[in-house]
């Protein structure tokens, strides 16, 4: 919570920062701190899925890549039917 | 203090990669989910190619291309390129510009044998590309020029769209397309969905770029290409283009930029000498425009910083409203009002100014009595009763200013670079420029504002990105024309202000800036935003961020058409959306790839 600052501050106008300006600075920045550890977290997952989903991307959008996959499916179920008749 | 700054942007920086990266796992993922049978009926329809020259008649299109030692590969593709176009009446000028490798000539004299639309010109030795494009035009015969690049692509319609836009806009000297990258591959990416002409952004980089359709007649009457500006001659015949009359835009990805070795494209080092031509040639156009300014590279290569000279005799009003609230910013509670002002005497270059505070009556005593001994002379407080009415509290405020200009400035900021109002100020200079917005952070460094974003209500452009980010395609790093800026730090010349009737009091919280911005574009005025300007803005920390229905019904209804329609923005962009992401089943679509052999293949 924050408070006012010193009042001998000469900075101080007598609306600025009150008594305490130490103290809820301090207290901010160590929250925010925290803060920035469950975002790193987050930034860290996200950056972790962004290489799969630019393989999709890219996968998608290049015709030799479509092509490449239909052939594997199609292979792939050619021999599992066949497998299955063995 | 500083301590709890420092941690709260380190949070910020981390939660402005969140949102980049965001965009980026977003466009990743859109083309995915969309299901191959998207995918499928758009390579389809990408085979269904319209036949060659089906639009018959209309003026002849000179597409002028210098051709230095290009790949044989690119070059045939650039050749292939042209001659598909559903446009009939074309001729290709090629200058060879004395090209040594092997099989340059050759192809293009093969080229010349297959269509004769096509003309081949050939300079005995490197002239360098000035020269070369010169001599195409010269050798035009056409009555429009489309300016092609040796290693480019276009697609089959471009000509026929960029003959359409001039056609429709007959007042136009040039229209220009969208774009996207031909990579290594042949793979098409990275489309730049560029907004319609804003020639503040053209002085801060050549967004247009190269494939452009130009009259002639208005060519040769602004000078041709220039020697001396190699490397940036585009640049400088776009701007010089641009001062003879319109210009339009046709939002649709009509040519392919090729990421070659050594090309810009790929490396935005590969030519230095261009960014001091570059250089050159902002600055002419500034002088030949009547700007008094001087013009410098900016941090970004490619990117200029046209530096106008503020009046310093200039006096500015700041009106700020308030109700003097206090409020916790970086842990330690201050009175808003106050510290905003004290910013403003302690770091601003531009020292001619007068404060307009607009307070509520239940303002306390000593926040007005710390105003007065803060700014002393420079300041005077009006009282405001009724309700809150942001509107109402600017218009009296502006009311009783004396300044040339007025800068509304909420109450809950703090000015962050000192020459910010002189850099608004002299923006304002210019007769046409309306109002004149700034770049505003949150506490924790991201962006709050840099500019209006439409379609659908106003959101900001690049809503929390990081506070340092270039904006694709750089568009953060310029100053630029925008649809609107928000009036938390917006300047506006004090009579323009009073002629157009200043905010509109039937809009009391929000939405008053956008629908100001609107009357003034209507009027012909244009709304530029500037990176150069910049307060934190600790939004809503003094009063309650939620918009009420009947203002939004007001603005809907007054102002649907421009709501709809954002020339700032880009049809091929998601609406809604404020970072800058393609609708879905747009982004780097393929029409074609090569393979291995050097052939194009479709889908």
């Amino acid at each position: 919570v924050p408070e006012r600052a010193d009042p001998d501050d000469p900075a101080a106008t007598g609306t600025g920062p009150g008594p305490g300006t130490d103290t809820g600075s301090r207290a901010h920045a160590e929250a925010q701190q925290r803060l920035a550890v469950e975002l790193q977290a987050t930034l860290d997952e996200l950056e972790r899925r962004l290489p799969d989903a630019r393989r999709a991307q890219e996968h998608r959008q290049h015709p030799a890549a479509l092509i490449e996959s239909a052939r594997q499916r199609l292979t792939g179920a050619v021999r599992r039917r066949l497998g299955a008749r063995r | 203090v500083n301590a709890a700054r420092d941690a709260e942007h380190a949070a910020g920086r981390l939660r402005g990669r969140i949102a980049e990266v965001s965009t980026q796992l977003d466009r990743a993922t859109n083309d995915v989910a969309l299901g191959w049978a998207f995918w499928l009926r758009r390579q389809l329809a990408s085979r269904r190619r319209p036949r060659p020259g089906r639009i018959k008649g209309g003026p002849l299109v000179s597409v002028l291309t210098a051709v230095y030692e290009t790949d044989l590969h690119h070059l045939q593709q650039c050749l292939d390129s042209v001659s598909a176009q559903t446009y009939e009446n074309w001729e290709h000028v090629l200058v060879d510009d004395g090209s040594r490798a092997p099989g340059v000539g050759e192809t293009l004299a093969r080229a010349a044998r297959r269509d004769p639309r096509v003309r081949i010109v050939r300079h005995e030795h490197n002239a360098g590309i000035v020269a070369a494009s010169a001599t195409a035009l010269a050798t035009a015969g056409g009555e429009l020029v489309v300016l092609l690049d040796h290693d480019d692509v276009v697609t089959p319609r471009a000509v026929e769209l960029l003959v359409t836009a001039l056609e429709v806009h007959p007042d136009a000297v040039l229209a220009y397309s969208d774009n996207a990258l031909l990579r290594a591959d042949g793979r098409v990416a990275d489309p730049f969905y560029k907004p319609d002409f804003s020639p503040e952004r053209l002085r801060g980089h050549n967004y247009v770029l190269h494939c452009v359709i130009a009259r002639r007649e208005a060519i040769v009457a602004c000078g041709g290409f220039r020697a001396g500006f190699d490397g940036a001659q585009d640049h400088d015949l776009l701007l010089r283009l641009s001062e003879h009359g319109p210009v339009a835009h046709v939002p649709e990805v009509l040519y392919h930029w090729r990421e070659a070795a050594g090309s810009v494209a790929a490396d935005p080092n590969a030519k230095p000498y261009a960014y001091d031509a570059g250089v050159r040639a902002v600055q002419e156009h500034c002088d030949r425009i009547g700007l008094d300014a001087t013009v410098e590279r900016a941090a970004l290569d490619g990117v200029y910083r046209v530096r106008r000279r503020p009046d310093p005799a200039q006096l500015v009003s700041i009106v700020i409203p308030t109700c003097g609230t206090r409020a916790p910013v970086w842990g330690v509670e201050r009175v808003l009002v106050v510290e905003a002002v004290r910013s403003i005497i302690e770091r601003s270059e531009h020292s001619r100014v007068e404060f307009v505070v607009v307070a509520d009556e239940h303002t306390p005593d000593d926040v007005l009595d710390a105003l007065h001994r803060l700014a002393g002379e420079r300041l005077r407080t009006i009282g405001f009763a009724g309700p809150f009415n942001f509107a109402a509290k600017c218009n009296l405020g502006a009311a009783n200013a004396t300044g040339e200009s007025v800068l509304f400035l909420n109450d809950d900021t703090e000015l962050i670079e000192p020459g910010s109002i002189g850099e608004m100020a002299s923006l304002l200079a210019q007769p046409d420029v309306g109002m004149v917005g700034a770049k505003l952070l949150y506490a924790d460094g991201t962006l709050q504002h840099a500019g209006h974003v439409f379609p659908g209500l106003a959101t900001h452009a690049l809503l929390g990105y990081p506070g340092d980010h270039p904006g694709p395609y750089r568009m953060a790093s310029v100053a630029r024309e925008c649809s609107g800026v928000t009036a938390a730090a917006a300047m506006i010349a004090a009579d323009l202000f009073a002629a157009t009737g200043g905010f509109d009091e039937a809009l009391p919280h929000n939405f008053n800036d956008v629908d100001l911005s609107f009357r003034l574009r209507r009027s012909g005025h244009r709304i530029v935003w500037t990176p150069y300007a910049s307060w934190y803005h600790f939004e809503s920390a003094s009063r309650d961020p939620s918009t009420g229905d009947a203002e939004r019904d007001l603005v809907v209804s007054r102002w649907h058409t421009e709501l709809e329609h954002d020339p700032y923005f880009n049809p091929n962009l998601a609406p809604h959306r404020s970072d800058w992401l393609e609708r879905p089943g747009r982004a780097g679509a393929p029409p074609y790839y090569v393979d291995a052999a050097g052939h194009r293949r479709f889908g």
